[in-house]
C-alpha cells in the first residue's frame, strides 16, 4: 500500500489525495519518472507529476525551446508528449512501480479533449489525481484561454466534476490580472486543490543578431528568478480560497519550501531545480520531515499559512 | 551508436587543469565512476557554480577517460566555461554522466577510422582514438579551424589540418582538407568517418559522405537543460529511414548519429 512506508504525518489535500510528504516534483520536468528513478530515491518524495498529457501525441515546437536566463530559464516545449493511448500503454506501468503518489497533468485543445482524457484515465486503477493545466503560455490558442477566464475556468471545472471522482487539482497561471478570481472559480466549481504557479511568460533576446532566442519568440520563465512572484501569488490564492494551495516557483532548497509552506502552500512542487540538482527532491523532503519531527516544532498544520502581517 | 545506461551524479574533484590555448583548457576530474563506466562520444552535465547563477549544467564531450578520471576539454564561449576554466584543482564540483550514446563499437568492419573535427569538436577524438587503437585499428585525424589560433591537437596523434586563412595546412575546411586526403587514405583499406564541430561543418561532412558512399557517424550539439531525458529542451530534426523527418532528444537518443540521417 502507498504512503505506509514513513512515520511523517501525511498530508491531506482530500478526495483521497494523501502525500506522504509535502514534496511533489512539478509536470513537465520529470517526464514520466524513469530516468529520475535511477538518479533518486522517488519513495522518499509525496509524489510526482507527470508531462502534461493530451489526447494525440504531439513533437512540441521547433527548437531552439530553451534559453538560460538570470537565476532562470525559459522554455517553449510546446505540451511535447505521447498522447494518452502510448501513456497508458507504455507509461504507466512503470509509474504504478513507484512507492509514490502519482498526478497526472493533462492540457487539451477543447472542454472536450479534457473530458476525453479524464474519462480515459478513469479506468486506469493506480492514478492517485489530476492536474488540469489550465495554463500553458506556449501553446496558442489553446489551454491559456480557460486559464485566464473565471468564466471558462468554472465551466471546465464543472464538467470534470461531473464524471470523475478523482481528486482535481487545478494548476493557475500567473499571467493574469487576478488569480483569486480564477482560485474562486476553480474552487466553486467543484476543485479538490489548487496549484501554483504554472510559468511566467517571458522573453529572452540577441541584440546582436536581433532575434529572440526561442524560435517560438516568447516562452515560459521558470526556476529561482520567478520566486517572489509566486510567493505572492500563493498569499493572495491562499487567503481566498479555503481548499488547499500547492505552491510552487523556484523552489531550491528546504529554506525556499518552508517559504511557501509559511505563505500558506499545504505542499509545495519543485520543477526546474531536477534538472540541475536530480536529487533535490528527495533532499528538500528529508529536511522538511527533520524539522517537523524534531521535539517542538510546530505540526505541518500548525504551520501551514501562520506568516505574521502587520 | 550505443545507448548508456548505468548514469552517476558524482561529487568529482578537479584534480589538474592545464591551458592548451589562450582560450581552452583540459580540465581533469576524479570520478570513478564516471570514468569506469564512459565510452567515446560519451558527455557529461557539469554544475559548474553551486549558486542559482548560471543556473543549468553545462554539457561536455569525455575527452578521455583513465585511471578513475575523466578530462574534459573546455572552451571558454560564456560565463559557464569561463567560471569553469577558471576553476582552482582541489574544488569539488557535480559531475552527471556517462550521458548520451557512443561513437560504434570500433569492431566494425572498416580498417581505418577518420576523425574529422572543428574546433572545441577534437574535444571527443582523443577517447575515441584510444578505443581504435586498442582494437588494431588505425585512426588519421582531421583537423580544421578559422586559423592556427583555433586548432587543437591535444594528445592526438597522426594529424593534418586545414585553416580558413591558410595560416596552418590546407587553406579550405576540413571537408576540402578529407577530399584531399580520402583516395589516398581509403587505398589502404575501408574507412569510416567520425565527425564532430559546428552544425554546418557536420551538415557538409554528412553531405560529402553521402555523395562519395562512406560511411559516417557524427556528434551533434544543442542547448540542454537537463542532459538526461526529463526537460525536453534538446529536440533535434533529424531524417527518417523510411522518409520524412523526426524529432529526436539528442541527449538520449545522441549526440552521435549516422551522418546519413543528418537534415
Ligand atoms: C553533447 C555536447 C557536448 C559538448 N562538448 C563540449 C566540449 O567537449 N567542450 C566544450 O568546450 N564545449 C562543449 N559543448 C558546448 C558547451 O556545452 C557550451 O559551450 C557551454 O554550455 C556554453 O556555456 P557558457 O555558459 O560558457 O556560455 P553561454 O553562452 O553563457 O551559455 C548560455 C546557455 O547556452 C547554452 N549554450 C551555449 N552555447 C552552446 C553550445 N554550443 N552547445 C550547447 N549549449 C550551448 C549553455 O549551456 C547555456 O545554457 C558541448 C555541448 C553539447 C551539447
Ligand atoms: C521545461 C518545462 C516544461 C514544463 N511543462 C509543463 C507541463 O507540461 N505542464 C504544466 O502544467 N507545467 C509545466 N511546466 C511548469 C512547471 O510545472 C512549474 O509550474 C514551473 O516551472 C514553476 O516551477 P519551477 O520554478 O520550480 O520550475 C514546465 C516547466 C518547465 C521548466
Ligand atoms: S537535455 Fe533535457 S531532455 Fe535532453
Amino acid at each position: 500500500m502507498k504512503n505506509s512506508s514513513t512515520q511523517a504525518p501525511a498530508i491531506n489535500l482530500g478526495r483521497g489525495l494523501t502525500l506522504k510528504s509535502p514534496v511533489l516534483l512539478a509536470s513537465g520536468t520529470v517526464s514520466y519518472g524513469e530516468e529520475l528513478s535511477r538518479l533518486t530515491d522517488l519513495s522518499a518524495i509525496g509524489g510526482l507529476v507527470t508531462k502534461a498529457i493530451s489526447l494525440e501525441p504531439r513533437t512540441g515546437n521547433p527548437p531552439r525551446r530553451i534559453a538560460e536566463t538570470p537565476c532562470g530559464m525559459v522554455n517553449a516545449i510546446g505540451l511535447a508528449n505521447v498522447g494518452i493511448e502510448r501513456f497508458i500503454a507504455d507509461k504507466v506501468p512503470f509509474l504504478r512501480t513507484l512507492d509514490t503518489s502519482i498526478i497526472v497533468n493533462i492540457a487539451g485543445r477543447s472542454i472536450d479533449d479534457y473530458l476525453e482524457v479524464v474519462s480515459r484515465l478513469d479506468a486506469v486503477p493506480g492514478l492517485d489525481a489530476y492536474e488540469i493545466n489550465l495554463s500553458c503560455p506556449n501553446v496558442k490558442g489553446e489551454c491559456m484561454i480557460m486559464g485566464v477566464s473565471p468564466d471558462a475556468t468554472r465551466e471546465i471545472v464543472t464538467e470534470l466534476r461531473a464524471i470523475t471522482s478523482r481528486h482535481l487539482m487545478i494548476k493557475l497561471t500567473p499571467n493574469v490580472t487576478s488569480i483569486s478570481s480564477i482560485a474562486l472559480a476553480a474552487e466553486a466549481a467543484g476543485a479538490d486543490s489548487l496549484s501554483l504557479i504554472n510559468t511566467v511568460v517571458g522573453m529572452a533576446v540577441d541584440w546582436k543578431k536581433r532575434r529572440p532566442l526561442l524560435t517560438n519568440v516568447t516562452g515560459g520563465l521558470s526556476g529561482p528568478a520567478i520566486k517572489p512572484i509566486a510567493l505572492a501569488k500563493v498569499w493572495e490564492v491562499y487567503n481566498a480560497v479555503s481548499i488547499p494551495v500547492v505552491g510552487m516557483g523556484g523552489i531550491a532548497s528546504f529554506d525556499d519550501a518552508m517559504e511557501f509552506l509559511v505563505t500558506g502552500a499545504s505542499a509545495i512542487q519543485i520543477g526546474t531545480m531536477n534538472f540541475v540538482q536530480p536529487d533535490i527532491g528527495e533532499k528538500v523532503a528529508a529536511a522538511i520531515e527533520k524539522f517537523f519531527s524534531t521535539p517542538g516544532a510546530p505540526t505541518p498544520q500548525e504551520f501551514k499559512g501562520s506568516l505574521v502581517t502587520g | 551508436m550505443h545507448e548508456t545506461c548505468t548514469i552517476a551524479d558524482s561529487r568529482a574533484t578537479i584534480t589538474a587543469s592545464r591551458r592548451i590555448s589562450p582560450d581552452t583548457s583540459v580540465i581533469t576530474l576524479a570520478c570513478p565512476e564516471i570514468a569506469g563506466a564512459a565510452r567515446p562520444g560519451n558527455f557529461v552535465n557539469v554544475r559548474v557554480s553551486s549558486s542559482t547563477q548560471p543556473l543549468l549544467r553545462r554539457p561536455f564531450s569525455i575527452h578521455n577517460a583513465e585511471n578513475g578520471q575523466i578530462e574534459l576539454m573546455v572552451k571558454e564561449i560564456g560565463c559557464g566555461t569561463e567560471l569553469f576554466c577558471r576553476t582552482e584543482p582541489g574544488t569539488e564540483l557535480m559531475v552527471l554522466g556517462p550521458l548520451g550514446n557512443s561513437f560504434s563499437e570500433p569492431s566494425g568492419t572498416f580498417s581505418t577510422a577518420v576523425l574529422v573535427s572543428g574546433g572545441i569538436g577534437t574535444a571527443p577524438m582523443r577517447f575515441l582514438e584510444k578505443a581504435m587503437t586498442a582494437a588494431g585499428k588505425k585512426s588519421i585525424n582531421l583537423i580544421g579551424g578559422r586559423s592556427q589560433k583555433e586548432l587543437l591537437s591535444d594528445n592526438l596523434s597522426n594529424c593534418r589540418f586545414s585553416t580558413d586563412d591558410g595560416s596552418c595546412g590546407v587553406k579550405g575546411t576540413v571537408v576540402d582538407l578529407l577530399d584531399a586526403e580520402i583516395s589516398a587514405i581509403a587505398a589502404e583499406g575501408r574507412v569510416k568517418i567520425f565527425g564532430c564541430g559546428p552544425t554546418p561543418m557536420l551538415k557538409a561532412l554528412a553531405s560529402y559522405c553521402r555523395q562519395h558512399s562512406l560511411a559516417c557517424e557524427v556528434s551533434l550539439e544543442s542547448v540542454m537543460g537537463c542532459g538526461f531525458g526529463i526537460c525536453y529542451g534538446c529536440s533535434v530534426e533529424i531524417a527518417n529511414p523510411e522518409g520524412g523527418t523526426r524529432t529526436i532528444l539528442l541527449c538520449r537518443e545522441g549526440p552521435v548519429i549516422d551522418g546519413a540521417l543528418m537534415v
